[in-house]
C-alpha cells in the first residue's frame, strides 16, 4: 500500500539533480515542487516508474547541498511533457540534517 | 510575432533550434551572440528565451540581469551541448527554468517552454499538442486499459445474453403442459392445478401479472387469437373462451383425438394437434376439423406457426422439433432439428411448446422450468 507523506510541505521550486542507478538513462534533472521530512515532489521531464531508486541532490543555499539522498518514486502523473512524482525518502536520509535544510527554507 | 527568442553563437545550434521551434508551432527568433540577443529583448521582450550554453557565467548573470530589469515575466531555458547533470543543476540555479539537450524533440521544445512560461501566468501560443514521451508509461493508460478489458467483458455477457441459444425462467408450476405468446406476455398453463398463469419477460426472470382458474377441466394446449383464447383438455376438448377477466367458455367440442396436446392461431385458423392420432389439424370456425395432416413427430405436444412455416414439438425419446411446409396439395416435412439445451438437461420432455418473437418457448413436463429457445435454421 502506498503512503501519502504524513509530514508537513514546504512549498518551493529548487532545481534538483535526479541519478537512475537502475534505469538506461543514468540522470536527469527537474524541479522540486515540495519537500518534507519523508519525501519530496518533483516535475522532471524525465521518465518516472513506480518504485523506482533515485538519488536526489539540491543545493537550498550556496553553502548548503544535500546529496545523493535515496528515494523511492511512490506515485506519478503526466503533465503536458513533464512527470510530475511523489518520492519518499529511504531510512539512509539523514534525518536531522534534512530538518535543519526545512528550517533554513522556511525561514528564508 | 516572434514568441521565442533564440540566443545561439553557434550557427548550427541556431539553425537546429530555431527549426525545432518552427516544428513545435511556435514562431522563433535566433540572434547569434549574447550581446545581441540582450539588446534584443530589452527593445521587444519575448515570452521566452531559449539560450545556447554560455562558455562563461558571466553572460549568465548579464542575462539574467537584464530580464530582471525589462522582461521580468520572460524565463529562459538553456540549451546543452551534451547531457550533464552538474550543469544542468548549476544552469538552473542561475535562473533557467530548465535545461535541453539534444536530441530535442519539438515535443522536449513546447513541453519545456510550456512549462516554463506557465509558471509566470503567461502561455507560449501553438496549435501543436503533446504527446508523452513514453507513452507506455502514463498511468491514464492502465485506467484506459482497465476500462478497455470491462467493456470488452461486458460486451461479451452482452453479446452471449442476446445470442445464446437458450436461456432458462424458473416457474412455480410443476404441471405446465402448454404455453403461448400473446403480444407482451407469456402464457403458461399447469394441468393439474387447472390455472392459466400469464407473465412478463423482465431480463432473466418473470414476472407474474395474472392467474386464472378453471375448476372442471385440465387445460393441456392453450392459443390465443384476437378476441378469444382456445384451450385443449385432458378429458379430449378443444375450448373457446372470451378474452375477459376469468375467460369464460363460451364454446366446447370434442377433440378430433382423444389426446389433444397442441393449438395455435395462424391469424385466421385453429390449428391443433394430437399425440394419440400424431396428426395436425386445421379447424374451422364451428372448431370441426377442416383438414388433418400426418404428423412427423414420435409423440407431438405443441404446434406453432412462424414464417409460413408450421413448427411440431416432439415429446418424444428425443426433444426435437419437426417443420412442416405447406405445398399446394398438402405439407412436406423435414427433420428432426435436436434442440442444444437437451445436452444440458438429459431427461428433458417437451409438454408445451409456442413460437413468440422469433424463439422457441418450451415447458418441461417435470415441471418448474420455462425455456426460451434459439429457433433452429429449417432446410429450404
Amino acid at each position: 500500500m502506498v503512503e501519502g507523506r504524513i509530514s508537513p510541505r514546504l512549498s518551493t521550486s529548487l532545481p534538483v539533480l535526479l541519478q537512475f542507478p537502475e534505469s538506461d538513462v543514468p540522470e536527469g534533472w527537474g524541479r522540486i515542487l515540495d519537500l518534507s521530512m519523508s519525501g519530496v515532489r518533483v516535475e522532471t521531464r524525465w521518465n518516472l516508474k513506480i518504485g523506482q531508486v533515485v538519488y536526489i541532490t539540491f543545493v537550498p543555499q550556496s553553502e548548503m547541498r544535500l546529496d545523493n539522498l535515496r528515494a523511492r518514486v511512490v506515485r506519478f502523473t503526466w503533465e503536458d511533457g513533464y512527470f510530475v512524482g511523489g518520492l519518499v525518502f529511504d531510512e539512509s536520509v539523514d534525518q536531522a540534517y534534512l530538518r535543519e535544510v526545512l528550517m533554513y527554507l522556511v525561514s528564508r | 510575432m516572434r514568441q521565442v527568442l533564440i540566443i545561439a553563437p553557434t550557427p548550427s545550434v541556431r539553425d537546429y533550434l530555431v527549426n525545432v521551434s518552427q516544428q513545435a508551432g511556435i514562431v522563433a527568433e535566433g540572434i547569434e551572440s549574447y550581446p545581441a540577443g540582450i539588446a534584443q529583448l530589452e527593445k521587444d521582450p519575448p515570452v521566452l528565451v531559449v539560450l545556447e550554453n554560455p562558455l562563461k557565467d558571466e553572460d549568465i548573470s548579464k542575462l539574467t540581469e537584464s530580464l530582471r530589469l525589462h522582461a521580468p515575466v520572460t524565463p529562459f531555458i538553456v540549451y546543452l551541448p551534451e547531457r550533464n547533470g552538474e550543469l544542468a543543476l548549476r544552469r538552473m540555479a542561475q535562473g533557467a527554468y530548465d535545461c535541453l539537450v539534444p536530441p530535442v524533440s519539438a515535443g522536449d521544445f513546447l513541453a519545456a517552454g510550456k512549462r516554463a512560461v506557465s509558471r509566470v501566468g503567461r502561455r507560449l501560443i501553438t496549435d501543436k499538442t503533446l504527446l508523452p514521451p513514453a507513452w507506455w508509461r502514463r498511468p491514464s493508460l492502465y485506467v484506459y486499459a482497465f476500462l478497455a478489458m470491462m467493456a470488452v467483458l461486458l460486451g461479451t455477457g452482452l453479446y452471449q445474453w442476446f445470442t445464446s441459444t437458450y436461456r432458462v425462467y424458473r416457474l412455480s408450476s410443476e404441471h405446465p403442459t402448454a404455453v403461448c405468446g400473446v403480444q407482451n406476455e407469456v402464457w403458461v398453463t399447469d394441468w393439474f392445478q387447472q390455472i392459466l398463469s400469464r407473465f412478463r419477460v423482465k431480463g432473466g426472470y418473470l414476472a407474474l401479472e395474472d392467474m386464472v382458474k378453471w375448476g372442471d377441466f385440465q387445460p393441456v394446449a392453450v392459443a390465443a387469437a384476437p378476441y378469444y383464447v382456445y384451450t385443449a383438455s385432458a378429458d379430449g376438448h378443444i375450448r373457446r373462451h372470451r378474452r375477459d377477466e376469468n375467460l369464460p367458455v363460451v364454446a366446447s367440442v370434442s377433440s378430433p383425438g382423444s389426446a389433444p396436446s397442441g393449438l395455435t392461431w395462424d391469424g385466421k385458423t385453429l390449428w391443433s394437434c394430437d399425440s394419440d392420432t400424431k396428426k395436425v389439424y386445421e379447424h374451422d370456425n364451428q372448431l370441426g376439423v377442416k383438414n388433418s395432416f400426418e404428423c412427423p413427430a414420435q409423440v407431438p405436444v405443441g404446434l406453432a406457426w412462424h414464417k409460413d412455416t408450421l413448427w411440431i414439438a416432439d415429446g418424444g425419446d428425443l426433444p426435437v422439433l419437426w417443420r412442416m411446409v405447406y405445398k399446394g396439395s398438402g405439407f412436406s416435412s423435414d427433420g428432426p432439428y435436436p434442440l442444444t439445451i437437451a445436452r444440458k438437461y438429459k431427461d428433458l420432455k417437451i409438454s408445451g411448446f409456442t413460437i413468440w418473437k422469433g424463439r422457441a418457448w418450451l415447458v418441461n413436463e417435470t415441471g418448474r422450468v420455462l425455456i426460451q429457445h434459439k429457433m433452429p435454421k429449417g432446410k429450404n
